[in-house]
């Protein structure tokens, strides 16, 4: 039984994460219909922000560990967040039909180059998170900051003026433009928030796991790309569920299958989520309906 | 430079291209698909396993004698074959699940898949798992004076392939079918409404790529000899996604993009091919990724930026 | 891009290509031995090539700095852990850069790859860590301009099952092994047939994959099993991690792992969560042998950091091959080859190193205590 219990808690820190990364993802996409590769490397950025953070603050903080890493979140998130905007400032924006193959292009030769020139001066191989005397277990701190930057995010959708203008622009671009709303600003807030979340993933990652490189973000980002399409994009809900579900997904298969099989625990995992996504093609809580192509 | 490294460059860039002129055409059909490296693996796993069974004493022996090479031309033929029938099947197996499946999912679902490909196999001991699978030499051998026939045979061996799907591709484009690529370019719901029966041209061309993919798996596994699965993984398979969204969605724009960013790229890697001085050259290769990254980058919002000028002048000359 | 641009660039690039072909490779001078360096800097294997890359470099500096004969142009490039690109670079190296010899790779894939070429094309490589048996002979071949400076997967798994069993005197294990390293797999089932034959037995054998950064559930499995030893044949990256993530559920097994392991980073990513733990190494940079105190000395004022061992056996690669250049007659392949071949007790770093007749090195191996903090010189094992 507590076998059980500790694997959903890693299945649960695991989605978590990924529910989050793909929660950035999917803002992005929802609102613009662009798949921002690069998002992978703002997560990576943000792990190495949080981890020079955690480096440099510690002498000085004398509090609490918890306001270490609260602080350490908020500077990697800032962060990362920034780079989200210069990179659609630089990048994206120019591009003003955000649609087609120039933006996967751009999108693709951002994360490259990111990538790459981090390699360049950071070199590639992997560090470890500076340790930290939490007085709770780390998975259970990720969970609750997750859960936490979930409610903030979903708040600030649903329930600001704000979030308002960013789902009518997400729902019908050119009728937004019509009743007044500027899409421009309305689009950097939305990198910066997507950003500023993948970077608190980021974080959260490093503090849980223990180690981040240069290349981290290539899985994660991937998975979570997944997750965005499955839970019904810019659908929040739906991406959390489905982002959890992945996790607990790939956490119990991986715990219960015998040795044989186990081997395949990626394979059928990512089957299961190819089912789903055939079965479901509109995402988890989507409803079908027609949509102009 | 040597003539048998060009050639050996020509080969690998001939299977890229391979890659690259069927990705581009499955993209035509509107279906975005991410997961070609994954139809490219299965071909090379299928034929692994063509070669295990035909040929069981395996690696270590060189062909002698025209009867055993005309033998092993035997066998690489069945591989390529049977990786190309693989391939087809299954992406028409595929192609019928997905139907229901609209752009992004279907994108996402073709990359789930590659790597349900790569995973698997990479755990199926009798295709060499984790540690690969190494060919015998089939037809020819890469050893002393035979090296620059193997670098010719395959070299001309995949441009003649390509040169053949170029071919067929241009002949489609001149057809009644190119009228419906164009078409479905332009407004996909009115071409379904003035009859043209879409999701079965999707399908089809879907199939024939992916199967083409598979072959050229075939053809990598015979001219490498040595696969393992890091081969066929989504880092491996961006420079073709990458030429073929360069391109843009013509037959020739892609197969010269390609051909261009390999160029670039391996010559970068270097020091274009001898021609570098020596410290140039290493800071080159040092800094290739990030140079590719930043061209793309810098290419496609230079001639969108351009694009956007040319628009406002226009808009400027004629008037209010 | 319009036309004609287009067709400015494709025929410059046609022309420029075509320009530097030469039929063969020229005659070069015959005074200056070009190494070519063929080592991961990138990819999940970064940390083994590049330090093995800065071991290389010093060797060359101390060594021209003593005085050679003859000059050394070492030209290094990145194989990005991928033995396609092995492939393609070591023959670059060959037939653009001419070299006459390869330095590395540091992974047994790349190694395997470029392995063949280098037979075929009858260029010697000294590879620094490709440890798998087959880099150098297998059932169907044997490679004869391929060597290595590192010990490989068999006598690796020998020796620490041994170790387990009869030092130690450890009865039951758990392995835990990457499914994705051939590596991994060799290490893993060479210490399986040892240690079973010792009498041991394997009460489980559990698997992950070098992407894998969370180790949750393996940890948990794992932890489930009342075995002494838990050996964990993997990579630095992966296993520190691991360690760290299994807070004290593994603390009653004793850790023994291979050579991938000892790097200061290992250390740094094990968050200090080590109770009991042994690694084999090439060397110990705590060894009181003076060869070796030198080579850290210099090394730490070069680079300003301890060396891992693969940065030492860098260095014992690039002494190796002038150890070789210099007995030998010429820069010929096969001369170059020769020499090689009957290297004999060469002072290394890492040992007094001769290679055997299918030219695996011959020399010490150690095995470390691994504390918090620090590595410690435990014992020695003679080949």
């Amino acid at each position: 039984m507590r076998y059980l219990a500790d694997q959903v808690l890693n299945g649960l820190s695991l989605g978590c994460v990924y529910a989050l990364l793909a929660i950035g993802f999917a803002m992005v996409f929802g609102v613009l219909k662009l798949l921002n590769f690069a998002h992978s490397e703002i997560f990576a950025t943000g792990a190495f922000i949080g981890y020079f953070a955690l480096r440099w603050l510690t002498p000085d903080f004398a509090g609490s560990p918890l306001l270490l890493l609260l602080a350490a979140i908020m500077i990697a998130g800032s962060g990362a967040g920034v780079l989200a905007m210069i990179i659609e400032k630089v990048a994206y924006r120019p591009l003003r039909d955000y649609r087609g193959e120039g933006v996967l292009l751009t999108a693709i030769g951002v994360s490259i180059a990111i990538q790459n020139i981090g390699i360049q001066f950071f070199s590639a191989h992997a560090r470890g998170y500076p340790p930290l005397e939490l007085p709770f277990p780390p998975k259970a701190v990720a969970v609750v900051i997750l859960v936490l930057s979930f409610l903030l995010l979903y708040g600030l959708i649903h329930w600001t003026s704000l979030g308002l203008e960013v789902r009518a622009i997400a729902e019908d671009l050119s009728t937004s433009r019509l009743l007044g709303i500027s899409p421009p600003r309305l689009v950097t807030l939305t990198f910066f928030v997507g950003g500023f979340f993948a970077g608190v993933a980021g974080v959260v990652w490093g503090i849980v796991y223990g180690v981040i490189h240069l290349q981290m973000g290539f899985y994660p980002g991937l998975k979570s790309f997944i997750i965005a399409v499955i839970g019904s994009i810019g659908d929040l809900p739906g991406t959390f569920v489905a982002g959890i579900g992945l996790g607990l997904l790939e956490c119990l298969l991986a715990a219960y299958l015998p040795p044989p099989i186990s081997a395949y625990r990626d394979p059928l995992t990512l089957s299961l989520l190819l089912a789903l996504l055939v079965w479901k093609p509109h995402g988890i809580l989507g409803s079908s309906e027609p949509e102009k192509v | 430079m040597t003539i048998g490294l060009l050639l050996y460059y020509v080969s690998l860039l001939g299977i890229t291209l391979l890659l690259v002129q069927s990705l581009n055409l499955i993209w035509r059909v509107r279906l975005f698909s991410l997961g070609h490296h994954g139809f490219f693996g299965l071909g090379a796993y299928v034929a692994v396993m063509v070669t295990k069974i035909l040929v069981p004493k395996g690696a270590g022996q060189l062909p002698v004698g025209l009867g055993q090479r005309l033998e092993g031309l035997g066998v690489v033929a069945a591989s390529v074959l049977a990786g190309f029938g693989t391939a087809f099947s299954v992406a028409w197996v595929m192609g019928r699940f997905f139907r229901r499946v609209r752009g992004d999912y279907f994108a996402v679902a073709t990359l789930i898949f590659a790597e349900i490909i790569r995973g698997s196999f990479s755990n199926i001991s009798y295709v060499g798992g984790g540690l690969g699978f190494e060919a015998p030499y089939l037809v020819l051998s890469r050893v002393g004076e035979e090296r620059i026939l193997y670098e010719a045979f395959y070299s001309t061996a995949l441009l003649m392939v390509n040169i053949l799907v170029f071919a067929i591709v241009r002949r489609i484009d001149g057809s009644v079918y190119g009228l419906y690529l164009s078409g479905l370019k332009e407004d996909c719901i009115a071409l379904e409404h003035s009859g043209v029966d879409v999701v079965s041209l999707q399908s089809m061309l879907f199939s024939w790529c992916c199967g083409l993919a598979g072959a050229a798996g075939a053809m990598f596994l015979h001219f490498t000899t040595l696969v393992v699965p890091g081969d066929f993984s989504f880092v491996n398979g961006l420079p073709v996604i990458l030429a073929v969204a360069m391109g843009g969605l013509h037959s020739s724009g892609c197969v010269m993009a390609a051909a261009f960013i390999y160029i670039v790229y391996e010559g970068l890697k270097n020091g274009f091919f001898g021609l570098l001085e020596w410290e140039y050259a290493a800071m080159a290769s040092d800094w290739k990724d990030a140079i590719l990254g930043l061209i793309l980058v810098v290419s496609v919002v230079s001639l969108a930026l351009r694009g956007r000028r040319r628009q406002v002048v226009r808009r400027h000359e004629e008037g209010p | 891009m319009n036309k004609r641009v287009r067709t400015i660039i494709a025929s410059f690039l046609f022309v420029t290509t075509l320009a530097s072909c030469r039929a063969e490779r020229d005659s070069r001078s015959n005074s200056t031995l070009v190494v070519g360096g063929v080592l991961s800097q990138t990819g999940p294997a970064a940390a083994y090539g590049s330090d093995a890359d800065k071991g290389a470099r010093l060797a060359l500096e101390r060594l021209s700095r003593d005085g050679l004969p003859f000059s050394i142009q070492y030209v290094s490039r990145d194989d990005r852990s991928d033995k396609t690109e092995a492939a393609k670079v070591g023959q670059s190296l060959i037939e653009i850069d001419h070299a006459d010899i390869i330095l590395g790779p540091a992974i047994s894939p790349s190694a395997l790859s470029l392995g063949k070429i280098a037979e075929e094309r009858q260029v010697p490589l000294v590879g620094t860590s490709p440890t798998q048996d087959e880099v150098t002979k297998s059932e169907a071949y044997d490679r004869r301009y391929v060597f290595r400076v590192c010990f490989n997967d068999s006598f690796q798994g020998e020796v620490l099952a041994r170790f387990a069993a009869e030092r130690l005197g450890k009865k039951t294990a758990v392995i835990v092994y990457d499914k994705t390293l051939s590596y991994s797999i060799g290490l893993a089932r060479t210490f399986r047939e040892e240690f079973e034959r010792l009498g041991g037995v394997i009460q489980h054998e559990e698997n992950y994959s070098v992407q894998d950064t969370d180790y949750s559930v393996l940890i948990d499995k794992v932890a489930n099993f009342k075995a002494d030893v838990l050996f964990i044949p993997g990579w630095d990256e992966n296993v520190g991690p691991m360690i760290k993530q299994a807070g004290d559920r593994w603390d009653r097994f004793t850790l023994l792992g291979g050579d991938a392991w000892p790097t200061p980073r290992f250390l740094e990513l094990a968050g200090g969560n080590i109770s009991d733990a042994y690694a084999l190494s090439h060397f110990v940079p705590e060894d009181p042998d003076p060869r070796v105190q030198d080579f850290v000395g210099s090394y730490k004022k070069k680079y300003g950091e301890i060396p891992s061992p693969f940065a030492a056996l860098g260095y014992d690669a690039m002494l190796v091959i002038v150890d070789a250049a210099k007995r030998s007659g010429s820069f010929d392949g096969p001369a170059l080859r020769d020499a090689l071949a009957v290297t004999n007790n060469l002072g290394v770093v890492t040992g007094n190193l001769s290679f055997d007749d299918s030219r695996n090195p011959r020399k010490e191996a150690v095995i470390l205590r691994i504390h918090p903090d620090r590595f410690d010189f435990f014992e020695r094992v003679e080949p």
